[in-house]
């Protein structure tokens, strides 16, 4: 039994360095000097860790103006664009979603198979499959260079599974304890309101996160839809970095690092309703 | 408060028909209820009654309003769900007050209410907790209070004890009783289970197939079942029943039982002019005695014995049909043994081809 | 949702449409109507049958690698042991990263010159210079593969985790008194019940893998040649580098029916298993 616990022990560290040697590696990286970063053998540890790449995109003229400099200045106008489209989608997500699953979770017209069947479909269609079409789209309605345009292609992207997700949930929830708040002078409305949705928050909650995380992570439909660097969001400006091959290894962490830090703190800040939210979900399926 | 007329209530799902015409006419304070098995439609009628359900047809009367077509929430009712339908995200005090709440009533009076009504259910320490922190019993008692806070038209009661454990439901049984005559409320409480209707209901309304098999005090359901479905599901254990023909003659009604020779005498006189048909027998096994073989209106082989103290359950089996005894005799009954049955004539219930009571003038419960 | 339906229903419609032309962004007036003519190029392509090979290898590769990581760490992760709730918070850390930055990241590693890969091998002596990893046409889809792997093991973990903990405790107690190994218990009661849900792992991740372009788009660029040109980033070259779109149109229909006959392939699995709602 002990020889046991070893073991598992013994695998919970090698999963652990699994998931995060990676990110500490951009870590690192995020906080060394350009000199150090470039060194070999790699400092594992650095020696003089420093928080300059942070600055330098608060303060681009300080220091490394030179490599990558348009990345660097562009970067906080995408960091908020990405923030809206995320937050936009996010509560997009929540409220057509919920309001969908809902019907689906109630009116029982073999919901769970049709709901699945859609959202394999959706899925189905790739992105590149149909961004030319897209494009086209959004060129006639003149929604080329603008944030409306990612929030809908976005929300329409996440939407099926988010009802999916909330359908599985909400069928948890007994349709018992809506009536009762209708027997205890509740309008349908302030029964969703006061009993129905607080009920449900941990898979609205996953819902947001997961609306956010899509699109905040999403690549493709930017790089399309917008361009110049004052309309983009920070997949696009990062990709621009990443692919430069003059870019400075520091600051590319960095980026990196601000890209990951806001769904990263969502995920942990949210572990546990996103788990619970997506268990029932995905059990029942 | 509020008298509730059902009059011509009709529910369909798709092509089945849960409910097929009833009407009850169920009077201010008093406890009605509503019994039958699984699927008879009793719940149905009571999810119409609060408004959770619309009728296909039909209509309810609170009084002289007709509430029909009215929500749930803007109908007058409480209500208390099998499975009690706690908000699992409020503490006890605030599932209590909630109704109140909604009905915004000043929040000097809603605590002092939920004060009030805790304390009557004994529920006054647990206020604070969380529902999942309460065991079934306890959850029960704060769904009585979420009800009985208010001072509602009508009082719904959907099997709220079959979720508890048999002790604790023959307490809950007395409370509920009890609970009725301080409130003086009008109470509807439908259950399958038939000793909950008996010993709390002021009247009892048997249901099966959507409708309302009998409508009376439990004496009446008891003594006087109107149908040989309500003779056999009412009271444990059920009713026995012999098949067999009646034959209506000069000399009276005569029950020849299948399979035997016997004939029985029913010393009643009958409302039909047939002089022979096929008909159902009933008889409790109290109303029968063991007697010799000899003495007996019936002749039979003791087929199991099973001593229930002080009790002792006989089946007897007579020309192939078994018929139970219950008994407190102390003579030790012997399986195979030849015995002799005296039924008590007061208590025959007598039902025709189609299970309708076939009206015997002796049977006791008055007449109406 | 009729506009959201119609957003993906109208450029399908659309798509097909193209597909059916000659059409060049860099000519936009000439959208001369060729029939399948752009389907039989594609299918008798060299580029496109290299394409698709890559594209199945990188699906099956990266499907395999997911479900048997996330399968591990599952169960790993149910073993009731203390300090487990940090791993579980850990295994959300890949899935909080975006793709972009995956890619980003599997990039630094990798790199010919500074990756942390080559400093790791070198110091434990497996190789005596840096290499180039991205650019040796045999590693770079490896690397593509493992990168998306990393990325997407999070999400079946959870799915696989949770279907895991909904096994009904007297199962397992039952087997216990039944005296089962170890191993039997887990062959014949975990795995079963883990079937349904792996199967739904298994939907996710082949959608999520024939639609991957992030990761080609800043790791390999579809190289080194074309050994990691998938067909997404082959859709992606033809219609926005080439502006051909009469001919990416019918890649991308091309995926769609390919993705369509996968899930359907699925589908039937599950239904044939008789225990879908």
């Amino acid at each position: 039994m002990k020889a046991r616990t070893i073991m598992v022990y013994a695998f919970m560290v090698l999963a652990a360095a699994y998931l995060l040697a990676p990110v500490l590696w951009m870590f690192v990286l995020s906080i060394m000097t350009q000199s150090e970063a470039l060194s070999v053998p790699p400092h594992w540890i650095p020696e003089a860790p420093t928080l300059d790449n942070y600055m330098a995109f608060f303060n681009p003229s300080a220091s490394q103006a030179t490599m990558g400099a348009a990345a660097i200045t562009a970067m906080p106008g995408a960091m908020l664009n990405s923030v809206i489209v995320g937050l936009s989608v996010a509560v997009a997500n929540v409220v057509f979603g919920s309001m969908a699953a809902y019907s689906f979770a109630r009116l029982e017209f073999r919901g769970s198979n049709a709901l699945m069947f859609g959202y394999l479909v959706s899925r189905m269609v790739p992105a590149v499959g149909i961004m030319i079409p897209l494009y086209v789209v959004m060129q006639n309605l003149h929604l080329l260079n603008s944030l409306g345009a990612l929030v809908l292609v976005e929300t329409a992207e996440t939407l099926p599974f988010s009802i999916w997700l909330l359908a599985g949930y909400f069928r948890t929830i007994p349709r018992d304890i809506e009536e009762a708040a209708r027997i205890d002078r509740c309008t349908w409305l302030q029964a969703m309101i006061k009993v129905f949705l607080p009920m449900a928050t941990p898979c609205l909650v996953a819902t947001g996160v997961f609306g956010f995380m899509s699109s905040w992570g999403s690549f493709l439909y930017p790089l399309l839809f917008t361009s110049g660097s004052g309309n983009t969001t920070m997949p696009v400006i990062i990709s621009n970095f990443a692919t430069d091959i003059n870019a400075d290894y520091g600051l590319l962490a960095t980026s990196g690092m601000f890209a990951v830090l806001p769904p990263f703190l969502l995920a942990l800040w949210f572990q546990r309703w996103i788990v619970s939210g997506f268990t029932a979900g995905a059990v029942k399926g | 408060m509020a008298r509730v007329q059902i009059q011509s209530l009709v529910k369909r799902f798709g092509g089945t028909t849960a409910v097929d015409g009833i009407d009850i006419d169920i009077e201010d304070r008093e406890f009605l209820a509503i019994v039958g098995p699984s699927g008879c439609g009793k719940s149905s009628t009571l999810r119409m009654i609060s408004g959770l359900e619309q009728p296909t047809s039909g209509h309810i009367l609170f009084g002289d309003q007709d509430v029909t077509r009215l929500s749930a929430d803007q109908r007058d009712v409480a209500m208390v769900f099998q499975s009690y339908a706690l908000y699992p995200h409020m503490s006890v005090r605030r599932n209590i007050a909630f109704p109140l709440e909604n009905m915004k009533l000043p929040s000097g009076e809603v605590a002092a209410r939920v004060d009030r009504a805790a304390e009557m259910l004994g529920i006054t320490a647990l206020l604070d907790r969380r529902p999942r922190e309460l065991s079934g019993g306890q959850r029960q008692r704060v769904a009585l209070g979420r009800a009985i806070v208010r001072d509602a038209a009508v009082f719904l009661f959907d099997e709220p004890l079959s979720n508890l454990d048999a002790k604790l439901r023959v307490v809950m049984r007395s409370e509920l009783k009890k609970l009725h005559s301080e409130l003086g409320q009008t109470f509807v409480y439908v259950t399958h289970d038939q000793a909950e209707a008996m010993t709390m209901a002021d009247r009892i309304a048997v249901m099966a197939n959507g409708q309302v098999q009998q409508l009376g005090t439990p004496e009446d359901i008891y003594f006087r079942p109107a149908t040989r479905f309500v003779a056999e599901f009412m009271g444990t254990p059920s009713m026995n029943m012999l098949e067999g023909t009646l034959l209506n003659n000069d000399s009276g009604a005569q029950f020849s039982l299948t399979g035997t020779v016997h004939t029985i005498s029913l010393g009643i006189s009958l409302a039909t002019e047939r002089h022979q048909q096929s008909a159902t027998l009933g008889i409790r096994p109290e109303s029968i005695a063991l007697v010799a073989p000899e003495e007996g209106m019936l002749r039979g082989r003791i087929d199991l014995v099973e001593p229930l103290h002080p009790d002792i359950f006989i089946s007897v089996d007579i020309g192939g049909q078994m018929l139970l005894v219950r008994t407190n005799t102390s003579a030790k009954p012997v399986v195979g043994d030849e015995v002799g049955l005296r039924l008590e004539t007061g208590s025959l219930h007598l039902f025709d081809a189609d299970g309708k009571r076939m009206d015997t003038s002796t049977a006791a419960g008055g007449s109406k | 949702m009729l506009v959201l339906l119609g957003l993906v229903a109208y450029p399908v419609g659309l798509s097909l449409w193209i597909s059916l032309h000659k059409m060049s962004f860099r000519k936009p007036k000439d959208f001369p109507f060729v029939g399948l003519d752009n389907y039989t190029t594609a299918l008798t392509s060299p580029e496109f049958a290299s394409a698709l090979s890559v594209t199945l290898k990188f699906s099956l590769a990266s499907v395999v690698l997911i479900v048997a990581i996330g399968l591990a760490l599952a169960l790993l992760l149910n073993v009731p042991v203390r300090g487990r709730g940090v791993l579980r918070a850990l295994v959300l850390v890949p899935w909080a990263i975006p793709p972009i930055v995956n890619a980003t990241l599997w990039q630094l590693i990798f790199d010919s010159h500074v990756g942390a890969f080559n400093g790791l091998l070198m110091q434990l002596g497996l190789i005596d210079a840096y290499r180039s990893w991205l650019i040796d046409p045999n590693m770079a889809l490896v690397i593509v593969v493992l990168a998306h792997a990393w990325n997407h093991v999070p999400l079946a973990t959870i799915i696989l985790l949770a279907a895991l903990q909904a096994i009904p405790r007297e199962l397992y107690e039952a087997a216990l008194v039944d005296r089962t190994s170890r191993f039997r218990v887990l062959r014949e009661i975990t795995m079963p019940w883990l079937l349904r849900p792996i199967m739904i792992v298994m939907i996710l991740q082949t959608m999520g893998a024939l639609r991957a372009f992030d990761l080609f788009y800043v790791l390999t660029g579809g190289g080194p040649g074309t050994s990691t040109t998938a067909l997404a980033w082959l859709t992606y070259q033809t219609s926005f580098v080439y502006l051909d779109v009469g001919m990416g149109s019918t890649y991308s229909y091309i995926i769609m029916i390919i993705t369509f006959a996968v899930a359907l392939f699925y589908i039937r699995g599950l239904y044939k298993r008789g225990d879908v709602e």
